[in-house]
């Protein structure tokens, strides 16, 4: 057996994104509309439909079933429901879509607010992010930091 | 085991928004700069600077040289590519995500509004008959 204990070629990395809406809804509602769209009525930041499973209680899995005859042999494990409290509170944790050594958590709170309901997510992360991963992303920046986009483009062009 | 460390990098060094608008005064230079100019820049005190600029250091986005008595900083810009990227795809993935969480609930919210409306008007039809 050979075991490489430290290597250059992966980075450990994390991130943490921290969002909040205020929803015109119930705290029920609200919670109910949560687990439908992290669930059956999913869908990608591109409009395709991405329907995945939670099941709602302790331990349950939240996964992606690519079996047409569902029989549950293959899929995406993405997490499991670590806390669940309905309507105030929901974790999952798990690999979520990265395929490769991470670990992700992901906490909704809900909160009744004037007429509705504040969600807050907080996803936290930490992976083992492969040189070939970070080579192979895509252009495209889109981020805030336009100034330092540009630079670093220049700079990538000139190498 | 050794003794797990508070470790920081890229990802966790500009999440301090201090450490973005430091990084973005050194991408606008677009080249060497000493901490004078730095502080000159941002109107900070030095010693925060100095501070931040040696998280930035200690991650590889900011390189330093020493030129004579001065250290000149300036940004290994390329470093953030993909501590960008791969927040920028949850960001978007999660923007999306709770807006439509927004949508379903507020569109669930007035459905069953209605039908509660619906069902006491009704009732109310039904004692107005009597």
């Amino acid at each position: 057996m050979t075991t490489t204990a430290a290597t250059d070629s992966a980075e450990i990395h994390t991130l943490e994104i921290r969002r909040d809406i205020f929803v015109a809804a119930s705290q029920a509602i609200a919670f109910e509309a949560v687990l439908e769209e992290l669930g059956p009525g999913g869908v990608l930041p591109d409009g395709t439909p991405f329907p995945m499973k939670v099941e709602p209680w302790p331990g349950g899995r939240w996964y992606r079933d690519l079996d047409e005859m569902g029989g549950h042999k293959a899929g995406h494990l993405w997490g499991h429901v670590q806390v669940i409290k309905a309507p105030s509170l929901l974790e999952l944790v798990g690999p979520m879509p990265m395929s490769f050594p991470a670990v992700n958590h992901v906490q909704y709170r809900l909160k009744p607010e004037a007429e509705g309901t504040r969600v807050s997510l907080v996803h936290t992360a930490m992976g083992l992010i492969p040189q070939d991963f970070r080579d192979g992303m895509p252009d495209g920046w889109e981020h805030g930091l336009s100034r330092v986009k540009l630079i670093a483009e220049r700079k990538a062009a000139i190498k | 085991m050794a003794p797990a460390t508070a470790t920081i990098d890229a990802f966790t060094a500009i999440a301090e928004p201090r450490r973005r608008d430091l990084i973005g005064v050194l991408a606008e230079a677009d080249g060497e700069r000493d901490v004078t100019w730095i502080v000159g820049e941002l109107g900070w005190p030095q010693p925060q600077v100095s501070k931040h600029l040696g998280v930035l250091r200690r991650v590889g986005l900011v390189s330093v040289e020493r030129r004579g008595r001065q250290r000149m900083y300036s940004l290994n810009a390329e470093r953030l590519r993909p501590v960008y990227e791969w927040v920028k795809a949850y960001e978007r993935f999660w923007d999306d995500h709770l807006q439509r969480v927004k949508r379903r609930a507020e569109r669930l919210e007035q459905s069953r509004q209605a039908a509660v409306d619906r069902n006491e008007s009704a009732c109310k039809e039904r004692e107005d008959d009597r």
